[in-house]
């Protein structure tokens, strides 16, 4: 079953949205707290971790293409991160931008401190990534046409 | 002000009055009939917590001080986010528009309730009326549970169950019962996912690597030629990534589409055996080519193919001369080669579903459907010298004559079905004798008077159901007492 329906995809992409701005705040609240994440907070950035990891494993999908329940969510993370670059800085290599994003969401959930570089490279490309995922909520609310599920259709 | 900005604060008090705008929408809604009632009270009690909290939730974000360490980007992002649950709310209530009794068919609303629990147990079913030409069915319970998760009231979606099913059908439609077959295949979506059936099949699916390398090549080569023609790169080359990403949601997304709509064929086919396949050949006629594909929806003949191979092996038509016809005339369309068009992600998704994808496919759907639910030649072969020739005489079909004495089994919904498509297609001449005369000269009249006749038949039984099952209550808390 795929998740392209209408109310599934809102509420993915709200959902998602949720998340990154809940990563935002205990990245505001880390840095007050001398770059590192009170412990309530850490376990965002275990998900965190998971996603970057997840959008990775769509990015290498080609090199081996093979499928399993798991590939179209790992191509849908892959997009969401393509769609979470700042236009006006695209990494030279998208991977080990995308590994140097996990280390730093590793590091975090681990509860070691990081630098405020790093806090800041997290924090633009979770906040791109709210952007985008409210652009796309925003346009799904504009598009009544496909809320009565044409995906699963006969 | 508190610790929020203006323009967040405006956000919020705006949210706060569509909220009691909602709760006002549900008061207007509560003595309305609908088709599937007790779906549509799951539905507005689900949407009336849902407010209470969000009004709440408002309240507390307002006097969240954490909030003054977002920079105003982000700030606003946090609060209209949160403030777009309340338009999300509005839609999901909208799912009751078109779900009234009066604009469904509610006779079959019941039987079809009963029918879709018994292969998915732990569902909600609401039926309404469709806009458009199509059957569908969406699941509205799993996605709105994930987002959920992420408020601070993350169990007040567990009022919903665990799958809840929004099946519509197209109005027209909506007393051709024969066509309302389809609903099985969305049915099996249900099934597919609850399942787990991708990840039965999906690991059988092999592309070749260099098909992809081939494919890549084919835009790279394009946008090279553009560039040599007219000395100058594209607007916006690819980058690496960009490539990357758009043919890997391509593929995946096309193959593990198809593959879903294969395996809900084959689901159909366990479930509803040959009355599928009839909708389907008429169905498809209206809303596709035979060799139309899509990025969701594999080519026709492909799925044709598929069920009629199936039922070549499981069932055997050699005694029923006017539907072993209808087979041979359909076995030489659905055999001959299929051409998808120049669409490459189409012609790799072909390739993909390879024989060994489709005994995967056959395989996962045995397994997923229990043995009593699976539509047999001998299922057949007793509707046909059972069921028919009660309708045929123009009488709904209740009650079957089969078993040991005082034993009164009801005719499936598969059964009436079938039968149906049975008489349609090798015993209509019959049935228009046994009408009035004025409806069985006219064959449009006389096909919508076998439509009503099947559809008078799940109305029956289903009562007769209901009836049997409420007895037994009354006779258990007797016993109990």
């Amino acid at each position: 079953m795929r998740k392209e329906n209408w109310f599934g995809e809102v509420a993915k992409s709200l959902g998602d949205g949720m998340f990154a701005d809940r990563v935002i705040l205990a990245l505001a609240k880390g840095k007050r707290n001398g770059c590192a994440i009170p412990g309530e907070d850490r376990q965002l950035f275990k998900r965190a971790a998971d996603f970057l990891n997840d959008a990775i494993t769509g990015y290498q999908w080609m090199d081996q293409p093979s499928f399993s329940s798991s590939s179209t969510n790992h191509a849908n993370l892959f997009g969401q991160a393509v769609r979470a670059l700042s236009i006006s800085s695209v990494p030279v290599n998208f991977m080990k931008y995308l590994e140097e994003l996990k280390d730093i969401c590793q590091h975090l959930e681990a509860g070691e401190r990081v630098s405020e570089a790093e806090i800041h490279e997290l924090k633009e490309f979770f906040l791109n990534h709210s952007t985008a995922e409210m652009q796309h909520t925003d346009r799904l609310f504009a598009t009544p046409k496909q809320r009565s599920g044409w995906a699963w259709a006969a | 002000m508190g610790s929020i900005g203006r323009v967040a604060q405006n956000k919020i008090g705006a949210a706060k009055e569509r909220c009691l705008a909602l709760k006002s929408e549900l008061r207007k809604l509560e003595n309305k009939q609908y088709a599937s009632p007790r779906a549509a009270d799951i539905l507005r009690k689900f949407i009336g917590a849902a407010t209470e909290s969000l009004l709440r939730f408002f309240d507390e974000e307002s006097g969240n001080p954490d909030l003054e360490l977002l920079e105003p980007r982000a700030l606003e992002l946090r609060i209209h986010r949160r403030c777009s649950l309340v338009p999300f709310l509005f839609e999901y209530l909208g799912l009751l528009e078109r779900a009234e009794i009066n604009e469904t068919n509610a006779e079959v609303a019941l039987a079809l309730r009963r029918f879709v629990r018994q292969v998915l147990p732990n569902s909600e079913v609401l039926l309404r009326a469709a806009t458009h030409l199509n059957y569908s069915i969406t699941e509205v319970a799993k996605d709105i549970k994930e987002l959920f998760s992420q408020t601070p009231f993350p169990d007040l979606a567990n009022v919903l169950p665990e799958a809840f099913y929004v099946i519509t059908v197209p109005p027209v439609e909506a007393n051709e019962v024969l066509l309302n077959a389809m609903l099985t295949h969305e049915a099996g979506h249900g099934i597919y996912e609850q399942g787990n059936l991708a990840d039965k099949i999906l690991s059988s699916v092999e592309i070749p690597h260099e098909l992809i390398k081939d494919w890549a090549a084919k835009i790279t080569s394009q946008q090279e030629a553009e560039k040599d023609e007219k000395t100058k790169t594209l607007k916006i080359p690819f980058q690496e990534f960009e490539l990357r990403e758009l043919m890997t949601k391509d593929v995946t997304g096309t193959v593990t589409s198809w593959v879903a709509e294969l395996s809900c064929d084959a689901l159909a086919m366990r479930i509803l055996g040959p009355a599928y396949f009839f909708a389907f050949v008429r169905f498809f006629s209206t809303v596709a080519m035979l060799d139309g594909a899509s990025s969701s929806h594999p080519p026709p003949r492909l799925r044709l193919r598929l069920m009629f191979r199936y039922l070549q092996k499981a069932f055997n038509f050699a005694k029923l001369q006017p539907i072993n016809d209808f087979m041979s005339e359909w076995g030489s369309i659905v055999e001959t080669e299929i051409s998808p068009g120049g669409i490459l992600v189409s012609q790799l998704a072909l390739n993909a579903i390879s024989e060994k994808v489709i005994s995967a496919i056959f395989e996962a759907a045995d397994a997923a459907i229990p043995a009593e639910l699976h539509y047999t030649d001998k299922d057949f072969v007793e509707d046909v010298e059972e069921v028919s020739p009660v309708l045929v005489e123009n009488v709904p079909a209740v009650e079957l004559i089969r078993q040991s004495p005082g034993s009164l089994p009801h005719p499936s919904f598969a059964s009436i079905l079938n039968s149906g498509w049975y008489i349609l297609l090798a015993r209509f001449n019959d049935f228009q004798r046994n009408l009035p005369e004025n409806i069985g000269n006219d064959e449009l009249a006389s096909r919508r008077q076998l439509h009503m006749l099947l559809l008078k038949s799940l109305e029956l039984v289903e009562i007769k159901l209901g009836w049997d099952e409420h007895s037994l209550k009354v006779g258990e808390s007797d016993h109990a007492s």
